[in-house]
């Protein structure tokens, strides 16, 4: 067909048109001064058993604070985006809350992967970053907070509990392959040597792997004293079955440092039977403020919503210490927030009181560990006030505060 | 001398576990020659089926024998009769569509039943074999494997319907002019190979988490001993089966699982690039 002027300028008029639509609609959608957030969890996917609570758990907060009149008299409109256990989605989904969303602060991330994906993302763009996902430790970034627990924290006081309960001295560890799993491995190595224990074993597993047979084999040949377990998500829940299946429950115990509700809905009771474990907040603690939060929570996203854990709680704790942050400094601004958040701003969450660790950038924070009972996290003990000294030792964002990186142990 | 016993009822394990999730794409890709990336999900609903049918109260060798297959049977004929059946000899067309059924049907398991559910903890408990213990459910496991391969030999030798499948496959043109009728054998193929995937979804769930997203962990070592396995399917399947899984298991014992792995890939690549057409090109040339 022949290209005529009047179908050239047609055409290019409606792909022009077409093209603009985005901002021409979205501009009348959105309040004109909304502060935007932005998150990124896994709602599906391997990670998906972590991710959904956590996706719930922004929106739900989200909404609680618009309802009481939001941060700074601006309502909080949040994208929350579903990275579905795909780095490459993690890449994609930053790249555009940093430049097409242009979010005032970015809430998200689970595995470790996915973090170190994100967050050299974030840190061009110059984008307020909170990691609220249990890990290894060691990140010192003057533009990341994270609001949730270090190795130091989780293991420090339940190994402690663990190696006194069970006389322990040999230590057989398993843990998952990937960055979690390998520094984690070199914490806990360096917690159990200091006091006085032997690791027989370190051994890593992809996270695709099902079958582990040969490990227990293998476990029940060096009859070790106390089995530490960093196994990590869907397809490791299979240790936890298999284990029982070969009849070493009971027989030699086992404490695993990544296990909450998400992997104990899949299993029997039975199969779990005394299983350590510790993170800040379980269900089942016994307080009023932790039993007004699960009657809203239960009232907002309905009574039979599956157990929640710490998960959900950080990224819930991580949104209201930003939100004192911002109030406290009179405005969203990266800078001055950053610097209202180094004052030490601290909440009142569900499992206890968290306190930003000025210098880490992390969390002072309450610790529980807890033994599988029943099929129910029975509270054994609770540690007020844990530092994160594993990343204390290290980093210093006040004294030196132009740093970005990972220092591992 | 317990660690080897041990260690040789693991090896058996896993041979017989690769031979069961791979029978149903043996069926599938080595008689039909479609390439089915959706076989990882229909395990998955074998596993699935499975745990709704124990909810509801059936015994659970009836659910994993009999409700599984049949139901993820009516899945394969589904799918076959709606996608594959007008994709027959478009094999990238086939692969693309498979790929959107896995995509589509891990959505809709997520969507109705959540990330995580309760499994069921493994059945027959332990025994012992001097200072170590193994699970029971193994002995299980070789033994539906055992059953499979005997089962698909003699239905293919000896039956009737054994000798229209093989007849069609051959040869559709012909077999139509005897009075078969070819798109009706290729549906009933496809659900028995979906049937033979869901039976080993269920008897495999016992052993791992049950998830939407168990298919993917499966998907690769089945393609790789179906198409190491060659031309023909029991033997095929069979004797690649006994190779991979016999260097995998040893050599996970002897290093780490991740070695392991490696070390069946680098079998298969081996294998392929010495056999091109798969073991039974060269050894058991003539034979199912």
């Amino acid at each position: 067909m022949r290209i005529t002027r009047r179908r050239f300028l047609h055409t290019a008029s409606a792909v022009a048109g077409g093209m603009a639509m985005p901002a021409i609609t979205s501009r009348r959608l959105h309040a004109a001064d909304a502060i935007k957030v932005g998150a990124m969890h896994d709602r599906t996917g391997s990670h998906g058993i972590y991710g959904k609570e956590m996706d719930d758990g922004i929106k739900f907060v989200v909404d609680e604070i618009n309802k009481s009149g939001g941060v700074l008299s601006r309502e909080l409109a949040l994208t929350a985006y579903d990275t579905q256990s795909n780095m490459q989605n993690y890449a994609q989904y930053a790249q555009r809350l940093a430049t097409d969303t242009k979010a005032d602060v970015v809430f998200g991330g689970i595995s470790s992967a996915s973090r170190e994906t994100v967050r050299p993302i974030l840190d061009r763009y110059k984008i307020l970053y909170f990691y609220n996902t249990f890990y290894e430790g060691g990140v010192c970034d003057k533009n990341v907070f994270v609001g949730a627990e270090t190795p130091a924290q989780m293991i420090g006081p339940a190994l402690t509990y663990s190696l006194d309960k069970f006389k322990a001295k040999k230590l057989y560890t398993i843990w998952a392959d990937y960055n979690y799993g390998q520094i984690c491995s070199r914490w806990l190595k360096k917690f159990a040597e200091d006091k006085g224990c032997e690791i027989v074993a370190m051994e890593y597993y992809p996270l695709d792997v099902t079958d582990f047979s040969s490990t227990i084999t293998k476990i029940q040949q060096a009859k070790p004293d106390l089995v530490v377990s960093g196994l990590v998500g869907g397809s490791h829940i299979g240790f936890y079955r298999q284990w029982p299946a070969a009849g070493m429950l009971g027989k030699i115990p086992v404490y695993s440092t990544v296990f909450g509700p998400w992997e104990k809905s899949a299993l029997k009771a039975s199969e779990i039977e005394g299983l350590v474990t510790s993170f800040h907040y379980f269900q089942t603690i016994d307080t009023p403020e932790n039993k007004a939060f699960l009657s809203e929570w239960r009232a907002k996203l309905g009574q039979d919503y599956p157990e929640i854990g710490t998960l959900a709680v950080c990224t819930y704790n991580a949104v209201h210490l930003w939100k004192k942050a911002a109030e406290q400094a009179g405005t969203i601004e990266r800078e001055k927030v950053i610097a209202a958040l180094e004052t030490g701003v601290s909440f009142d969450g569900p499992g206890g009181k968290v306190m930003v660790h000025p210098p880490t950038h992390h969390l002072v924070l309450s610790t529980v560990t807890a033994v599988v009972t029943d099929g129910q996290f029975k509270i054994i003990q609770k540690n007020e006030n844990v530092e994160p000294q594993d990343t204390a030792v290290l980093c210093d964002l006040i004294k030196n505060p132009n740093q970005a990186k990972q220092y591992q142990p | 001398m317990d660690t080897a016993a041990v260690v040789f009822i693991q090896v058996l394990s896993t041979v017989s576990s690769l031979v069961l999730f791979s029978s149903g794409l043996a069926v599938i890709f080595g008689m039909m020659r479609v390439i089915n990336l959706a076989h990882g999900e229909l395990l998955m609903l074998g596993a699935y089926s499975l745990l709704v049918a124990i909810k509801v109260g059936v015994n659970l060798w009836v659910a994993m024998l009999v409700i599984s297959p049949l139901f993820v049977a009516i899945v394969g004929i589904l799918m076959e009769r709606l996608v594959v059946r007008h994709l027959y000899g478009r094999m990238m067309d086939t692969l693309l569509a498979t790929w959107g059924l896995s995509l589509f049907i891990t959505g809709i398991m997520t969507t109705f039943f959540g990330n995580t559910m309760e499994g069921i903890s493994t059945p027959l408990g332990s025994f012992r074999i001097g200072n170590l213990t193994e699970s029971t459910y193994k002995f299980f496991i070789i033994g539906m494997a055992s059953a499979v391969l005997a089962s698909g030999y003699l239905i293919l030798k000896h039956s009737r319907w054994g000798l229209i499948a093989r007849g069609t496959m051959d040869n559709p043109i012909q077999a139509s002019a005897l009075g078969v009728s070819p798109s009706a054998v290729y549906t009933v193929t496809f659900g028995i190979g979906a049937a033979l995937s869901g039976l080993a979804g269920a008897v495999l769930a016992p052993l791992s988490g049950v998830l939407p997203t168990m298919g993917v962990a499966y998907i690769g070592k089945a393609f790789i001993t179906v198409i190491g396995g060659g031309e023909a399917m029991l033997a095929g399947t069979g004797s690649a089966s006994i190779l991979f899984g016999t260097i995998n298991q040893i050599v996970t014992y002897f290093s780490s699982s991740v070695i392991g792995e490696v070390a069946l890939l680098v079998s298969a690549v081996v294998l392929l690039r010495v056999l091109p057409q798969g073991i039974t090109g060269q050894f058991f040339r003539r034979s199912l």
